[in-house]
């Protein structure tokens, strides 16, 4: 009976054990518990990562980070500029921009599963039903249908120049209608074109110079963050960033606010339920937030430092912020409170460009 | 903006007239500021030269055997050199004595230098190259160690197994020496991607033509050099295997150079007076997305200098114009005062102040220079030198769309240098040969680094570094056998330091023939990856006729000089020449 006991103890200690996650080895993770984020890498001469991070939430529990989970798992790089990621079903998908590519992985231990190629210059994804995915593409100013059951591309539509974030809205007055941000790429745009679901185009919308991003607040109602344009030589006299509130079912925009500053170019826009939250500047702006029902362009910073990338996680109620340290190494990832209070913080790959929070 | 900058020039004009006018000269200025002025008794040379004359065009296998770090070694390529362990913003390039830097981007490309008159350029990593103004920490390159050179007339072919080839004429008369030189290179050759996909390398093309003509005229105690340089290169740049596959970007340069200078000898005062002008173009073709930057650049120096074995002095003054789609028109002078007292003393040191003035703002930087040197004649050749560094900012960093900053400031720094050699006279039959060793600490403040500010990267004066190199260098010469090997140990926080680099080799002539073997190798660093790489060869030649083979990367794989930028695993290259008598 005391044998048995023991047995019990030491099998109930092992399992119990398995289940937490391991801090040393990065082979032996399950990757759903965690933030994902997508390292660029240096410029033109080396390659995007993809680093995991686990955050202490109890007394048992540790924090830590892998850097480079990719190539420790799959034994190769992953290409040059990293860009972007995306949870769907059992999957995460990586845009790699420059290489030309979107690296399938299983959600779970980040085992490659497939790496679609032959893309131009992929930039987003969005979600869509039957286990598909829309990819952004500046290359051709494309977007590109994902069938993640077949591993294949089973759909393209063009768009304008420089598409960039999108929004998928489902039964509306149009059925259901991708919303793409096109910026202009390299150049400059003022259009979101909706897209229906044969992917065909049944309306542009004209909104801020070089659109960037949409997010949802709990109302339902999509907002739009424009980017503003640049001027490169009086970075004062550039066109400044603005907030659009788009009618879902007569698919038209309006301006909501307008940023003062025209030298700031606002991105990654997201909504935390009370609140819309973005970067002030693409480069090196500090996160801002609006409240809902405010009109008034915040500038004050919300999060400590600058962000380089955001993410909230709508289940934990936890932002967080990719911060680039020199350009030439690792990066950082700070967690913060739902009051933009810091809590903690750990290393990343070179120059952090995107945050997949754990719920997402 | 153009038509306001007419009076400087004609300024630079009146000063160079009157300058002349007094009649005053001296030798080569380039060998005044290095060898006279600083003393500096040894030069690194390339052992092998006498082994290895067969090969006529310069190749990236001279920059490796001389210690510089390179980036690429493909033929006809860009070459970027940095000497004493610092990248090639730190490396200088004179000709004629005159820097001949591009003022936009700050580097001088290697593959400027015309085959025709490769044997007159010389390699110099001691702080001497600080007394010559701006940029030349890492050491010097001078392109007329030598004006003339000993060499007669000859005519070469050369062929890339990569694909492609060349033709090199260096034509000799009584009044100088014309050289020109053109090149095709396909570089087509076969890599593997990150995918793991094996793919062919298209578009790392290279087409090359130069032309130079080097004049002297000697009267009584006057000595006039004049020359002309014209380059046409035409490069495709390699997308990173990390990368999808297709075309790089594409660079195009033009360039013209033109100098003259006025030597003079006056009992013990060595007397010159120099003018140098130049025109560029330059342009780059993105593939990816259709963009396209191009700009301009003119400019014209003076120089004006005495030398006595008791001291030297100089002065000088820049005046240079930018503009194009890509930078803001401006224009920008420098100029510079120095002298130095040397010979007698055993401390020899120097003085020079320049400063630098962009027309546009009312930024101006002052700066001062002072070096100094000391040798022990009984210790076989013990030299001690400090000297302040500093390089202007270029062109692209005051007023590259979008960014440029005009507030910047010179970099600035100190460097000391302990540099020690047992010469071959020393020890004519010792068998360990001849040694040689340098030790150079530099520390750096108000670096130019480009930064996110607001929307747009922007250089400014931020950070600095400090670095320890050292350098080794045996040589050995037995009969028929020559051996060699150096190391160069680096200690540094700077992120483009090589913390290690060797390199060695050996080479056997008898009678007619030869052959050798040089193999190289380096450490990663932050930006690079740790590579290895070697050279074979073999050669012929007669009264005449000479030809050799060259077997570059002489290993099983390829290598990177640069991550994920493959180089060939390895490729061919054929010289045959004839020289006439």
């Amino acid at each position: 009976m005391k044998n048995f006991k023991l047995f019990i103890f030491s099998t109930l200690t092992i399992v119990l054990g398995s289940c937490q996650p391991d801090p040393v080895n990065p082979l032996n993770q399950d990757y759903r518990n965690g933030v994902l984020v997508v390292n660029e890498g240096p410029f033109q001469t080396g390659t995007g990562t993809l680093s995991f991070a686990h955050f202490k939430r109890t007394a048992s529990d540790s924090t830590y980070a892998f850097l480079d989970v990719f190539q420790t798992v799959n034994g190769r790089v992953m290409g040059n500029i990293a860009q972007s990621a995306v949870r769907v079903g059992g999957y995460v998908l990586v845009a790699v921009n420059l290489a030309g590519t979107v690296e399938l992985l299983d959600a779970k231990t980040m085992q490659l599963e497939h790496t679609f190629t032959g893309l131009g210059l992929p930039r987003y994804f969005q979600a869509l039903p039957n286990n598909r995915v829309a990819l952004s593409d500046w290359q051709d100013n494309r977007i590109y249908v994902l069938d993640l059951t077949t591993k294949t591309v089973v759909d393209t539509a063009q768009v304008d120049a420089g598409p960039e974030g999108m929004a998928y809205l489902s039964n509306t007055p149009n059925g259901d209608v991708l919303l793409v941000a096109c910026s202009g790429g390299y150049a400059d745009n003022n259009t979101v074109v909706a897209l229906n679901a044969q992917m065909n185009r049944i309306k542009t919308i004209t909104v801020g110079d070089q659109p960037h991003s949409f997010a949802q607040d709990p109302s339902g109602t999509w907002w739009l963050l424009n980017q503003g344009k640049p001027d490169w030589i009086t970075p004062a006299n550039g066109t400044p960033g603005s907030l659009y509130r788009i009618d879902a079912n007569a698919l038209t925009a309006s301006l909501y606010a307008t940023s003062a500053d025209g030298s700031l170019h606002p991105a990654h826009l997201l909504c935390d339920g009370s609140g819309l939250v973005f970067v002030s500047d693409r480069y090196a702006g500090s996160a801002v937030r609006m409240p809902l029902g405010s009109t008034v362009w915040p500038t004050a910073p919300f999060l400590t430092g600058a962000s380089y990338s955001l993410a909230f996680d709508a289940l934990k109620k936890e932002y967080y912020s990719g911060k680039i340290v020199d350009y030439s190494g690792p990066g950082r990832l700070v967690r913060y409170n739902v009051q933009g209070v810091a809590l903690d913080s750990v290393s990343t790959g070179q120059i952090p460009g995107f945050i997949l929070p754990e719920s997402h | 903006m153009i038509c306001t900058q007419r009076r400087p020039y004609l300024a630079v004009v009146f000063c160079f007239l009157l300058a002349s006018g007094q009649l005053v000269s001296a030798p080569d200025t380039v060998r005044l500021g290095t060898a006279d002025v600083h003393a500096l008794p040894f030069h690194f040379r390339a052992p092998a030269r006498g082994l290895d004359s067969t090969a006529q065009g310069w190749s990236a296998s001279d920059w490796l055997h001389r210690g510089a770090l390179l980036r690429t070694t493909t033929p006809g390529g860009s070459q970027l050199v940095g000497l004493s362990g610092l990248p090639a913003v730190y490396t200088g390039f004179h000709w004629l004595g005159f820097a001949l830097t591009s003022p936009t981007l700050g580097l001088t490309d290697g593959s400027w230098i015309h085959p025709a008159f490769r044997n007159q350029t010389g390699v110099h990593t001691q702080l001497g190259g600080q007394y010559l103004g701006s940029g030349n920490l890492g050491g010097l390159v001078d392109l007329s160690a030598q004006w003339l050179g000993s060499e007669g007339s000859w005519a070469g072919l050369e062929a890339y197994s990569a694909g492609g080839g060349g033709a090199t004429v260096r034509c000799r008369t009584n009044s100088g020496t014309l050289g020109f030189w053109a090149s095709s290179a396909h570089y087509r050759y076969p890599y593997q991607d990150y995918l793991g996909t094996r793919r062919m390398r298209t578009g790392a093309d290279a087409q090359n033509a130069q032309l130079e003509w080097r004049g002297e005229r000697r009267w009584g105690a006057h000595t006039l050099r004049y020359g002309f340089q014209g380059i046409l290169q035409d490069r495709g740049l390699p997308r990173s295997a990390a990368s999808s596959y297709g075309l790089g970007d594409r660079q195009r340069d033009q360039r013209l150079h033109a100098g003259v200078r006025w030597e003079h000898q006056r009992q013990n005062w060595h007397w010159s007076r120099g003018a140098f002008g130049w025109m560029d173009f330059q342009a780059f073709d993105a593939r990816v997305v259709a963009l396209r930057d191009s700009h301009q650049t003119a400019g014209m120096r003076v120089e004006w200098s005495g030398t006595h074995p008791n001291g030297h002095v100089a002065w000088g003054w820049s005046q240079m114009a930018a503009w194009g789609p890509s930078h803001q028109s401006l224009g920008v002078w420098d100029g510079f005062v120095k002298g130095a007292l040397q010979g007698t003393g055993r401390l020899r040191p120097g003085l020079a102040w320049a400063r630098w003035d962009l027309r546009q703002t009312s930024a101006r930087s002052p700066l001062g220079n002072a070096s100094g040197g000391m040798r022990w004649k009984g210790s076989n050749g013990i030299e001690i030198q400090a000297a302040r560094h500093f390089r202007w900012p270029t062109l692209n960093d005051l007023a590259w769309i979008p960014g440029g900053n005009p507030l910047l400031l010179p970099e600035a720094g100190w460097a000391l240098e302990v540099h020690g050699f047992i010469p071959h006279s020393k020890t004519p039959k010792r068998p360990w040969g001849h040694w040689e060793w340098q030790s150079k600490a530099m520390h750096l403040t108000q670096s130019i680094v480009w930064k996110p500010i607001g929307i747009q990267w922007v250089p400014v004066n931020a950070g600095s570094w400090s670095q320890w190199w050292n350098r080794l260098r045996w040589t050995a010469h037995q009969r028929e056998w020559m051996g060699w090997a150096e190391v160069q140990y680096t200690l540094s926080n700077a992120a483009f330091a090589v913390p290690w680099r060797g390199n060695a080799g050996g080479a056997y002539r008898k009678g007619a023939w030869t052959a050798g073997a040089e193999y190289t190798a380096q450490a990663a660093s932050q930006q690079t990856p740790r590579w290895f790489t070697g050279r074979l060869w073999g050669g012929w030649q007669s009264k005449h006729w000479s030809v050799q083979l060259n077997v570059q990367n002489a290993l099983p794989g390829t290598v990177e000089y640069l991550p994920y930028y493959p180089n060939p695993h390895w490729y061919t290259v054929i010289n045959l020449n004839y020289k006439f008598k």
